[in-house]
């Protein structure tokens, strides 16, 4: 019998439904739409609809995944990423917006985020990013854990920092 | 009601002028929030749309609930196309007059058309933008496109200084032979070094094309133009 599967763990043991998706973005309906779509694709879904909410969010409860606007009251969605990315390396995040520029992708890219999406994107093509982002986090905290339980503590903090 | 009096072409002979300039890069910046808008509603239309196709895809529900949840759905898409049809008109009527200058206004009727996107500038800081129309006030001869630069530039500096939850009215009046437009700031500005979005310069050069005066007020700015016919 075989036992060994050629998908990637994640996808081996992990249903979608255990993938926290937390949405990130002020326009209430688009949010709260998008979010019932996601449900309906059994994914487990928050929403927050704007920058300081969604910090005080991760403080509380871990998402996977954040899908996260650029142009939102208060605070920009890139100094929200920045934020993010101080404390929570693990989380991954992808960005989705109707007005981001090159320049604002470039930026998203090296502050750690995951993909950078325009509105309007299409819910499989978001489904499928949302499936890697969570994939790539989980595969980076097991070879983490591999290099921690050897007590290379460094090496195991710069893959979730994405340094490695 | 207007009535075109004279006709300048704003991208004839004064095009490259300062003053036109600035007029272009305030009209573009009006473009851009309106872009931005009609964006949102038709990403939101989007949404609604494909949320359309999983219902009528979905096996869990009932034929009653899917039905219940479309028109609900039909209804949302309706009142989208409802606000962005009304946003294009605004931006029509704006981009309409763009090459005649000088007209008599309403200054009501003008700032009114501008609410929208004098919303939009004021919610990115979380700041609410009211206009609250009185009584008639008489009618101005100047630019309309000028006058609505001149006041989305107000606001857009008013609200660089101002904190998250303030509301700022704008009101009309007329007072001895003037048309008198007031910003007002219900919260005290805090202390903030954001750099200016338009100099004292520039705001006076656009005050100047509308023979206005513009003063600064305890909690706002005020603006004083001859009413037309005074």
């Amino acid at each position: 019998m075989e036992f060994i599967s050629e998908k990637p763990l994640s996808e081996v043991f992990v249903k979608k439904k255990d993938i926290k998706v937390l949405l990130v973005d002020d326009e209430v309906e688009f949010v709260d739409t998008l979010a019932k779509r996601l449900k309906m694709r059994e994914l487990h879904v928050d929403t927050v609809y704007d920058g300081p909410q969604a910090l005080d969010f991760i403080r509380k409860i871990e998402p996977d995944v954040i899908v996260l606007d650029l142009k939102m009251p208060g605070l920009h969605g890139l100094e929200v990423l920045r934020e993010i990315k101080k404390t929570r390396h693990e989380i991954q995040v992808i960005i989705l917006t109707g007005h981001g520029t090159d320049k604002d992708e470039e930026e998203a890219r090296k502050l750690g985020g995951f993909d950078f999406l325009r509105k309007p994107a299409d819910i499989d093509l978001l489904v499928a990013k949302i499936k890697e982002a969570f994939q790539e986090k989980l595969e980076r905290a097991m070879t983490a854990i591999t290099f921690a339980e050897e007590g290379i503590f460094d090496t195991a903090q710069k893959i979730i920092k994405k340094e490695e | 009601m207007s009535d075109t009096v004279n006709s300048q072409d704003i991208s004839g002979k004064n095009a490259g002028s300062p003053v036109n300039r600035t007029v272009i890069t305030i009209a573009g910046r009006i473009i851009s929030l309106f872009v931005h808008e009609l964006n949102n509603h038709l990403a939101v239309i989007g949404e609604h749309s494909g949320l359309a196709d999983d219902l009528i895809a979905a096996r869990r529900l009932s034929d009653a609930d899917k039905l219940k949840e479309i028109g609900q759905t039909i209804g949302m898409i309706e009142r989208r196309v409802a606000l962005a049809s009304s946003l294009l008109k605004r931006l029509d009527s704006i981009a309409g007059r763009m090459d005649k200058c000088t007209t008599l206004l309403d200054a009501d009727d003008a700032i009114s058309e501008l609410m929208p996107f004098l919303e939009k500038a004021g919610k990115r800081k979380n700041i609410w933008i009211k206009h609250s129309a009185g009584r008639r006030v008489p009618e101005l001869s100047g630019d309309k496109l000028v006058f609505q630069c001149l006041i989305f530039a107000l606001v857009e500096e008013l609200c660089r200084g101002l904190g998250p939850q303030t509301v700022v009215t704008i009101t009309c009046d007329s007072k001895s032979g003037s048309v008198i437009v007031g910003l007002r700031h219900d919260l005290p500005a805090p202390d903030q070094d954001d750099s200016a979005k338009w100099s004292e310069d520039t705001l006076r050069e656009l005050a100047q094309m509308l023979a206005a005066e513009i003063s600064k007020t305890e909690g706002g700015v005020e603006l004083k133009f001859v009413a037309h016919g005074c």
